[in-house]
């Protein structure tokens, strides 16, 4: 095939022969699948996207992940009890424990070492952040207890600054 | 190969330079109008973890409608879903570093946004139940599940298939199968091409779609290897 001509018209069909036969029912079969492709991007809503791509700013380098071990609001006790204003938050990594309690328009927390790390510096500073953008600090007193002010909702993490390093926990939904 | 040069080209090159490096290497792509298909998961993964902003917002455009279709089999508020559809993301940014098989990619969103959106199910308040999200498995079976990623991955095909093809071809498919259809009159004033011309350059487009890199390769994938593309009801 001559493919390497460089006058070649973008409209040049190299891939379909001269005794081109249409196949009707194929033809139908495959506008039906790809009418359905590009209708899947479109049913998305527009602000999805814009979320999804913003995620990416928080993408952090070398810091180490809390993860949420215990979430109050998951086992459904909360709810049942009625005493749904508190949720009682555990996240665990780097040799940290950090246990929240949200409620009452504040959020009161301790950090201390977790059970292989027990002598750990368990105090610093804990930043509380929104996906927006806002964000709200306080320093542990020496056995690691902190309060923050405020009741918030949405796509929250912690910040833990301690000994030098940082760490943060997973997203939670509030 | 190209894809496996990103990747590979990613994993040496220092930070800073991926995005230069990822935006140039198109243009050596095969002449004029005719992509092929974009970079693999892998190594849009791989410029991800590098700090590549384009190759995390393709990631984003390639897996969001799956996203969307896992996450919209679950009840939720617009408002709660949007908030599933955030966290699946945020994961997704917490976890690029560690995961083992990107290539896994489209398994591991599916399966976090499935997890996630029954997460928010139980936890919103609105559902107050002593088995909570047992109802709501209804439409999130495996049988459904496996099936959500299955046409997730013929509609990435299908999509990777068009972007094969010449601008013009590409454009006239996407009017033919638009919802609704657009009318040759219309198509004929858009692309400046004469209405009985429109049929027979369709018959072409769809089998030059059915014979681009991406199509075989799911075709094969899914129906197995044969002459022409295959005739097996395509699904």
């Amino acid at each position: 095939m001559s493919h390497d001509d460089p006058n070649v018209e973008p409209s040049f069909e190299p891939n379909v022969e001269p005794s081109f036969e249409p196949d009707l029912e194929r033809d139908l079969e495959t506008e039906a699948i790809l009418g359905k492709a590009l209708a899947a991007p479109r049913e998305v809503p527009p602000e999805w996207r814009v979320a999804a791509q913003a995620a990416f700013t928080w993408r952090t380098v070398d810091e180490e992940l809390l993860a949420l071990v215990h979430d109050s609001a998951a086992d459904g006790v909360a709810a049942v009890r009625g005493d749904a204003e508190a949720r009682t938050l555990a996240f665990s990594g780097g040799g940290l424990t950090l246990e929240v309690e949200l409620a009452d328009r504040r959020i009161q927390g301790q950090l201390d070492g977790d059970a292989a790390s027990p002598g750990m510096d368990a105090t610093g500073e804990v930043t509380f952040e929104h996906v927006d953008g806002r964000t709200r600090s306080a320093t542990t007193d020496e056995t690691g207890f902190f309060t923050l002010a405020g009741e918030d909702h949405g796509l929250v993490r912690f910040a833990v600054r301690t000994a030098g390093t940082r760490l943060v926990t997973e997203w939670i939904v509030l | 190969m190209y894809h496996r040069l990103v990747t590979v080209l990613c994993l040496v090159v220092e930070p800073n330079s991926t995005r230069a490096l990822v935006a140039v290497l198109p243009t050596r792509r095969p002449p004029m109008d005719q992509p092929v298909a974009g970079p693999s998961v892998a190594g849009l993964v791989a410029a991800a973890r590098e700090g590549d902003t384009e190759a995390w917002d393709q990631l984003v455009d390639r897996f969001l409608p799956l996203v969307h279709s896992v996450v919209s089999r679950v009840r939720l508020s617009a408002a709660d879903a949007a908030d599933v559809n955030q966290t699946v993301w945020l994961r997704l940014v917490e976890h690029l570093g560690s995961l083992r098989q990107p290539e896994a990619l489209p398994g591991w969103l599916a399966t976090t946004a499935r997890r996630e959106a029954l997460r928010a199910a139980t936890t919103s308040g609105r559902v107050v139940s002593v088995e909570p999200g047992a109802h709501l498995l209804e439409g999130v079976d495996d049988v459904d599940f496996d099936d959500l990623l299955v046409d997730q991955e013929r509609d990435q095909a299908m999509r990777d298939a068009l972007a094969e093809l010449p601008a013009d071809r590409r454009r006239l498919l996407e009017l033919l199968v638009s919802e609704p259809p657009t009318p040759y009159d219309e198509i004929s004033s858009i692309l400046g091409m004469p209405i009985g011309s429109i049929g027979p350059t369709r018959a072409r487009a769809l089998a030059q779609l059915r014979k681009t890199r991406a199509f075989r390769a799911w075709h094969e994938a899914t129906a197995g290897p044969d002459q022409d593309g295959g005739d097996r009801r395509v699904p």
